[in-house]
């Protein structure tokens, strides 16, 4: 049982695995024969015989212990069959019939895999090898699980899983009491003991009289004796279960609440693993306990179902988590989502061979269990997927159309998944599979989703397709999209709006923001947010989410603690204003988020930064999966440890991809993957060429709202060509929202709508900022609220130019001062220089800062801090910024092209 | 370092103490003893272990068994031919209420046979010093082992509260846990044990840590006195075990046996403002005493089990460890432990 699988097909282990499901069977009817029988007897034969099928499975057919497995377990069935006839008459009993039957069929196909197997091993009697039935993986020395589960292997006898075999119907005679006869100690007894069952004299002296076990004399006794309390295996399980326990309350413990980021379940996540190394600390003697810690509970409990799979499956060994798997079977549906947590975040590779076993149960709800948990732990096998592909219900099918999103060939996926798209019928299917194709790439898909969304009478298909197409679309869909948002406006697709990051949707936008529903005029809000990067919040109270005692609520209600959040300002006024002050800025041809061309990175930044909620993480997470083509192993419902190395390895690997900022996705142009059909992990694609721009002309209701030329239309999609701070504009000034914080007034996020002060005050951990180029009074420096590692101010050592010699810009005089540093504070030079720095190259960014000295996050923030306040308070030192800014800017984006970057 | 053994009401080996301690695992349970105000009183002590057994009796049920762990990977290495293994074993103040006079003329003799290692008698020693008794066990064995006359010796602890005379005296002191005296600290029951062996000397056995120093000094304002504690003692024995690693590194990491008495926590304190220069910024004060329930003399032996397991399983806060220690009467005591690469 090493729990590594052997995948290699053939006679034994596809006898094992058929053997295996009908022993399950029998097992699992057991408690429908209403006869008085040696239920545990036959149980635990039974479960040997699983045992000895794990071996078969975990072993190559050239190993001994393949055909011993097979051979054993074909006795054991035989034994346990014979327990069975002996208790009744099975013609009048369907019940026990069909176990009967059931296991004559177990006992047939084991013994005719065993004599394929021993004809195979014959044949190739020079590469046999040994094994041992009951074998365990070696043990390992105990290493504790930090941030992640560790994969514990210690010595341990082999774990029978927990199968209750109670009748459940009333009984038909009274059990007869068990009779104990002594073991034989020596091969004479054995002999003995042999000729006396054989003889039947075993048999008759039993019915006359119980035997009595030999007496012992006692044991010498040791100095200062005592009569133990309870034996010290219940020690441990009871030290055990108050672990399990703990593990179980970790499932909702490490989901973050309202006012937490996704890195605050890491303290959490950790309070668990510690709880999960301290349950593995305690050895074999407790995982019995495991499965009984789950039947204990008298209602469906899914964190104790979270529970089990993730001890069990942090034990190395496929019997651990075949006995995971058995109590998963026993259990009701209400506890999958449980099951699904615990396997997935589990270490143990043995869960995806049980997984992909799994996948071959004839309950759908099993199948889709172990899908989601295969698709999670990115391990969904071809071989699994190929099985599945003629299964018709709908909760596999659509499982099985996401998964071929990535699994599979990728031409043979295709064909599925188009096959899927025609004869869906149900609109989870049809929708996974289109959003499958997209994602290997295949240009057709594009036209499927459009005319979709071209036909509103599809319904609830072209309303789900609807934000598919913000992630995918181009600049031409612009049109499409509005006329979908004015027939019928949804929060979530007012939002899918703002990941299209098409300007011309600002006018609409902005309409919205009169909208009767709270939800959708919060949407339009998050939308202008995630396109303009406008420095447009405000913080408010917010009342507390609670549920008031009925004693309360009749008494008229108490007041509601408040907390204090940062939130995108809601007043059309203001968001009117600021987009007429700053259009200009804006170009319809590029797509566009937090006020710059968009690059892929600023999802990457969105997924890491703190203040972006959950949902959003995985719709992020999503886009950057559409956008890029790229699979990776990332998730944000992952161990924060994780995801926090996933991300640092997604970084260089976006950033490599080399796509004009603000290039609208382009289909055509996407690598593909005949290579690396696995899901979620991590391929190396072809770089992403420059895509089409869009033609969409602006809008002209926007136009109509911003005045004539307002949008300029000459902009090419040249990196920050288009985003070029122009000088404030003197009304703008006086528009500044007075509530904004200090900080984020200047710092609107450019790619990100949310901020750490979305957090309540006590959540407000200084935020690394990120610059990017805008204009008006929010033309200063614009400073995102982003990811931690990625941008921050503080005192500033001189920019280093990209190159010796270059042109000096227009506006200042000379290059970027990095050979002109001096010690002290950081020159309005100096801060423009790297502003501008940053918002050509924000993939260097950090590089950077790093070479203006700025050390670390506290430094960084406390600069941006005060050259944004001084910016604020100083219009000539305003003036100065934006005229050195532009300089600097225009440098940068020579140096760039000079690179043929652009 | 190379071998290590340890027990407590929430785990029976070494590994399990350090990683119930680690998870938060403590769950004391009531007894049969009633308090001043007619409460049952709470202890963590072993469930194994049966509430009649007390005194010499559950010494030995808690020592022997520890005292196996630590020395068996030794003692197996050499097969049946082990030599006699020299032992320190931290006891209680002999001043401690209700103290079985037993445990002075037989526990080594009980230890030695329910263990079944052999032991060297006419160089072993009991210690009668409460918790700082405990790194005096410690200066012992390594005096011990620097003569050369053993290739190994054994030190280590063993304490339980749970004795009518001492929890009453406790109580009377108004020095338990309760509602009434949130700063008490819940009794509990333990024993840890080292197998020391000088490097090199020990080939072939696992090396879990390495003892870079130990200081033992006395209180002049103990518990009872008539003046406040200045922790005097505690900072002197500090300052004599951190000269190991001066000018060297700093250290990061304290493992102590505050257990929630307010006076221990003011000792500490003052011994830690006094010392801020051996210590680095990110110095992290762990107090596992308060996830075991005070183990008197077994904390020191414990505390450097624990630390050798966190070393060996790789969650370890730092390197080096600072183990402090400090008795009700005026024995202190501290330890710098280090790591010690795996032979």
């Amino acid at each position: 049982m090493t729990g590594r699988g052997v995948d290699e097909p053939g006679p034994g282990r596809e006898a094992a695995l058929r053997a295996r499901g009908h022993v399950e069977g029998v097992l699992f009817a057991l408690p429908e024969i209403p006869l008085a029988l040696d239920r545990v007897g036959v149980r635990d034969r039974l479960l040997r015989v699983i045992q000895y099928l794990y071996a078969v499975l975990d072993s190559a057919v050239t190993a001994t212990v393949h055909l011993d497995g097979l051979s054993q377990g074909a006795v054991m069935v035989a034994e346990a069959r014979e327990l069975l006839a002996a208790t009744g008459d099975a013609t009048t009993l369907p019940p026990l019939d069909a176990a009967i039957g059931r296991l004559r069929s177990v006992e047939d196909i084991l013994r005719r895999g065993a004599e394929a197997v021993s004809e195979i091993q014959f044949a190739r009697r020079d590469e046999l090898s040994v094994g041992k039935l009951g074998a365990l993986p070696s043990a390992r020395p105990f290493r504790a699980s930090m941030g992640v589960p560790r994969l514990h292997s210690f010595a341990r006898q082999p774990l029978l899983p927990h199968v209750v075999v109670e009748p459940k119907v009333p009984l038909l005679e009274a059990a007869p009491p068990a009779t104990v006869i002594s073991r034989p100690k020596s091969f004479g007894d054995l002999a003995a003991l042999v000729a006396d069952a054989t003889s039947g004299a075993l048999e008759a002296r039993l019915r006359e009289a119980p035997v009595e076990p030999p007496v012992r004399p006692p044991p010498e006794p040791l100095p200062f004796p005592y009569v133990c309390a309870v034996g010290e295996a219940e020690v441990l399980r009871r030290v055990g279960h108050d672990c399990l326990e703990d593990i179980a309350n970790s499932r909702n413990l490490r989901k973050p609440n309202a006012t937490e980021s996704w890195v605050d379940q890491g303290p959490f996540e950790q309070r668990l693993l510690d709880n999960l190394d301290a349950f593995a600390a305690l050895g074999g003697s407790v995982l019995p306990l495991v499965s009984l810690f789950h039947a204990e509970a008298e209602a469906p409990d899914p964190e104790r179902a979270f529970a089990v799979a993730l001890a069990l499956g942090c034990i190395e060994g496929s019997d651990t988590v075949g006995a995971a798997v058995m109590t998963l079977k026993q259990s009701p549906p209400e506890e999958l989502p449980g099951w699904l947590d615990g396997f997935k975040l589990a270490s143990s590779p043995a869960v995806d061979a049980a997984m992909a076993e799994l996948c071959a149960s004839p309950r759908p709800e099993l199948v889709a269990l172990a899908l989601d948990v295969l698709h999670e732990r990115g391990t969904t096998p071809d071989a699994a997927v190929v099985a599945l592909l003629n299964r018709i219900e709908p909760e596999i099918a659509r499982r099985m159309a996401r998964a071929l999103g990535t699994a599979l060939p990728r031409n043979q996926a295709i064909e599925h998944l188009e096959k899927l798209c025609t004869q869906a019928s149900d609109d989870d299917t049809f929708l996974a599979a289109l959003e499958s194709l997209l994602l290997r790439g295949h240009s057709p898909a594009f036209d499927i989703l459009r005319r979709l969304v071209d036909a509103p009478h599809e319904g609830a298909r072209n309303r789900r397709a609807l934000p598919l197409l913000c992630f995918v679309g181009r600049a031409n869909d612009h049109d499409r999209l509005l006329r979908a948002v004015a027939a019928a406006p949804t929060a979530r697709l007012l939002r899918a709006i703002g990941r299209f990051g098409h300007v011309g949707s600002l006018a609409m936008l902005l309409d919205h923001l009169k909208h009767e529903d709270a939800d959708v005029v919060a949407a339009a809000a998050e939308a202008l947010m995630r396109i303009t990067g406008a420095p447009l919040r405000e913080t408010v109270e917010e009342r507390w989410e609670v549920q008031l005692p009925p004693e309360a609520v009749d008494a008229a209600g108490i007041p509601i603690p408040t907390r204090k959040v940062e939130r995108i300002v809601t007043d059309p006024e203001r968001w009117s204003a600021w987009v007429e002050d700053n259009a200009r800025r804006f170009d319809t041809k590029v797509k566009t988020r937090g006020g710059v061309p968009f690059s892929p990175l600023q999802i990457v930044d969105e997924i890491e930064a703190t203040s972006t909620p959950p949902e959003r993480r995985e719709d992020a997470a999503w886009e950057l999966a559409l956008v890029t083509g790229m699979t990776f192993p990332f998730s944000p419902h992952d161990w924060v440890a994780r995801q926090k190395e996933h991300l640092g390895a997604l970084r260089p690997r976006v950033a490599a991809v080399r796509s004009p900022r603000g290039a609208w996705p382009a289909p055509s142009r996407r690598p593909r993957e005949d290579t690396e059909p696995t899901s979620r992990r991590p391929v190396s694609r072809t770089p992403v060429g420059p895509a089409q721009q869009g033609t969409t002309p602006p809008s002209p209701k926007l136009d109509a709202q911003l005045g004539s030329g307002a949008v300029p239309t000459e902009a090419a999609p040249v990196r920050g060509a288009t985003t070029l701070p122009t000088p404030l504009a003197s009304t703008s000034a006086a528009r500044a929202p007075a509530t904004t914080e200090p900080l984020s007034a200047f710092a609107p996020g450019p790619a990100l709508p949310f901020v750490a002060g979305a957090m309540p005050a006590i959540e407000a951990t200084p935020q690394p900022t990120v610059v990017a180029p805008a204009g008006g009074t929010d033309t200063m420096p614009i400073f995102g609220p982003p990811p931690p590692a990625r941008a921050a101010l503080g005192p500033l050592a001189p920019v280093a130019p990209l190159g010796e010699g270059a042109p000096a810009p227009a506006d200042t005089a000379g290059p970027p001062p990095s050979r002109r540093r001096r010690k002290g504070n950081f020159t309005l030079d100096q801060y423009a220089a790297l502003c501008a720095e940053i918002a050509v190259f924000p993939e260097n960014v950090e590089e950077a800062f790093t070479r203006y000295g700025l050390a670390n996050e506290r430094k960084r923030l406390a600069t941006d801090t005060r050259w944004k306040n001084r910016l604020r308070q100083n219009s000539a030192d305003r003036a100065a910024w934006e005229r050195l800014y532009l300089g600097y800017h225009a440098f940068f984006l020579d140096q760039a092209r000079g690179r043929g970057r652009h | 370092v190379v071998g290590v053994g340890a027990r407590t009401a929430s785990g029976l080996t070494a590994r399990q103490v350090t990683m119930s301690a680690r998870a938060h695992k403590f769950e004391p349970r009531v007894s049969h003893l009633i308090d001043h105000a007619g409460e049952e009183i709470a202890t963590a002590r072993l469930a194994s272990i049966g509430d009649d057994v007390m005194g010499i009796e559950r010494f030995v049920a808690l020592g022997a068994p520890a005292l196996v762990q630590a020395v068996y990977p030794w003692a197996s290495f050499h097969g049946g031919t082990a030599p006699r293994v020299p032992v320190f074993v931290a006891l209680p103040s002999e001043m401690r209420p209700g103290l079985d006079p037993r445990l002075k003329p037989h526990l080594l003799e009980a230890l030695s046979a329910r263990a079944g290692v052999p032991l060297d008698l006419s160089r072993s020693a009991l210690v009668f010093g409460c918790r700082g008794g405990g790194v005096v066990a410690f200066e012992r064995a390594v005096a011990e082992l620097r003569q050369g006359n053993s290739e190994v010796v054994l030190v280590g602890g063993i304490d339980t509260y749970f004795d009518p005379a001492v929890l009453e005296h406790l109580d009377r002191e108004r020095r338990l846990h309760g509602p009434e005296t949130e700063n008490g600290f819940v009794p509990g029951e333990g024993a840890g044990f080292v197998l020391l062996a000088l490097r090199g000397r020990a080939p072939g056995l696992h090396r879990y840590a390495a003892i870079l120093s130990t200081a033992t000094t006395a209180e002049p304002r103990p518990w009872g006195a008539a003046e406040p504690s200045l922790g005097l003692g505690v900072t002197l024995a500090v300052r004599r075990a951190a000269k190991a690693v001066a000018g060297t590194r700093r250290i990061r990491w304290v493992l102590t046996d505050v257990a929630n008495e307010r006076h221990r926590v003011d000792e500490w304190a003052y011994a830690t403002a006094r010392n801020h220069t051996a210590f680095g910024e990110d110095l992290l004060h762990e107090q596992p005493l308060l996830k075991t329930g005070d183990i008197g003399a077994a904390s020191a032996a414990v505390l450097v089990v624990m630390a050798a397991i966190r070393w060996q399983s790789e969650c370890a806060a730092g390197d080096p460890v600072l183990v402090v220690t400090h008795s009700d009467g005026p024995e202190r005591g501290a330890m710098l432990v280090s790591r010690e690469a795996a032979s």
